[in-house]
């Protein structure tokens, strides 16, 4: 049995006893929190923020555990749609914009996938950026986790509860939508 | 609308397992759960407090409509 599968089925049988008995619930939080804890920082750039928005986000997966039905996809993606929310919510009521600091290299990388030239000019990064926040942020958000999160198609796949086929589907729709906002301006 | 910021000087920062586990506290977790899920142990009724508040406003409410 591959790691994977061994930790899914270690996912059922927590679920299974915290659905039983609430304190239970400790062996998802410990086995889950540093990977959503991280997940959130990127998104929110700050250890205080991401520590609340990471304890609200696991209360909440808590509160809706008894409603958690295995469909079939990895118990995080779940936990990662809920922190996700969790995210937007904590822009929407501070009315702030998301940011996210990103490294040069996976600038160059969409760059690239999007077919265009010079890769080292700032001018022409800082423009993509710009282009990418025009962007709807669920359609940002795919991009995000392919280019500057380095997130596998699989790991994209079980985000959106989708199959792999699909998941780089609407990443390269996405893309094509770059292109043409590209060349649009 | 998300907002990107290309970090040329340095490795995007990203916290330690240390840093991590500062903010990891599930007694925390769980009596937040508490205080969400579980019905206060009186009935709103049977509270003192908020008995004698009830009988209050009657009162005002009476003499109220009495004047």
């Amino acid at each position: 049995m591959d790691k994977k599968k061994a930790s899914y089925r270690q996912d059922l049988e927590f679920i299974a006893k915290a659905k039983r008995d609430k304190n239970s619930f400790s062996l998802l939080y410990n086995k889950y929190w540093e990977q959503l804890f991280l997940y959130i920082f990127k998104k929110v750039q700050s250890m205080d923020v991401a520590g609340e928005v990471c304890q609200t986000a696991m209360l909440k997966a808590m509160m809706n555990l008894p409603k958690y039905e295995d469909r079939g996809f990895p118990f995080s993606a779940w936990l990662y749609r809920i922190a996700s929310n969790e995210v937007n919510l904590y822009f929407r009521k501070k009315k702030k914009d998301g940011f996210v600091e990103i490294k040069d290299t996976h600038v160059k990388e969409l760059m690239g996938e999007i077919e265009i030239s010079g890769l080292e000019s700032i001018d022409e990064q800082e423009k993509l950026l710009a282009v990418l926040s025009e962007l709807k942020p669920n359609q940002a958000e795919i991009i995000e986790m392919r280019f500057f999160f380095s997130y596998s198609f699989k790991e994209i796949a079980d985000f959106y509860k989708i199959s792999e086929a699909n998941a780089k589907m609407r990443l390269y729709r996405i893309i094509d939508k770059l292109k043409q906002k590209w060349s649009d301006q | 609308m998300t907002k990107y910021k290309i970090n040329r000087d340095q490795e995007p920062k990203t916290p330690t397992q240390e840093q991590m586990e500062k903010y990891k506290d599930f007694s925390r977790l769980t009596a937040n759960y508490d205080k969400f899920t579980k019905r206060p142990k009186l009935p709103l009724y049977k509270d003192k407090r908020f008995f004698l508040a009830l009988i209050i406003i009657a009162l005002i409410a009476y003499l109220l409509s009495q004047a």
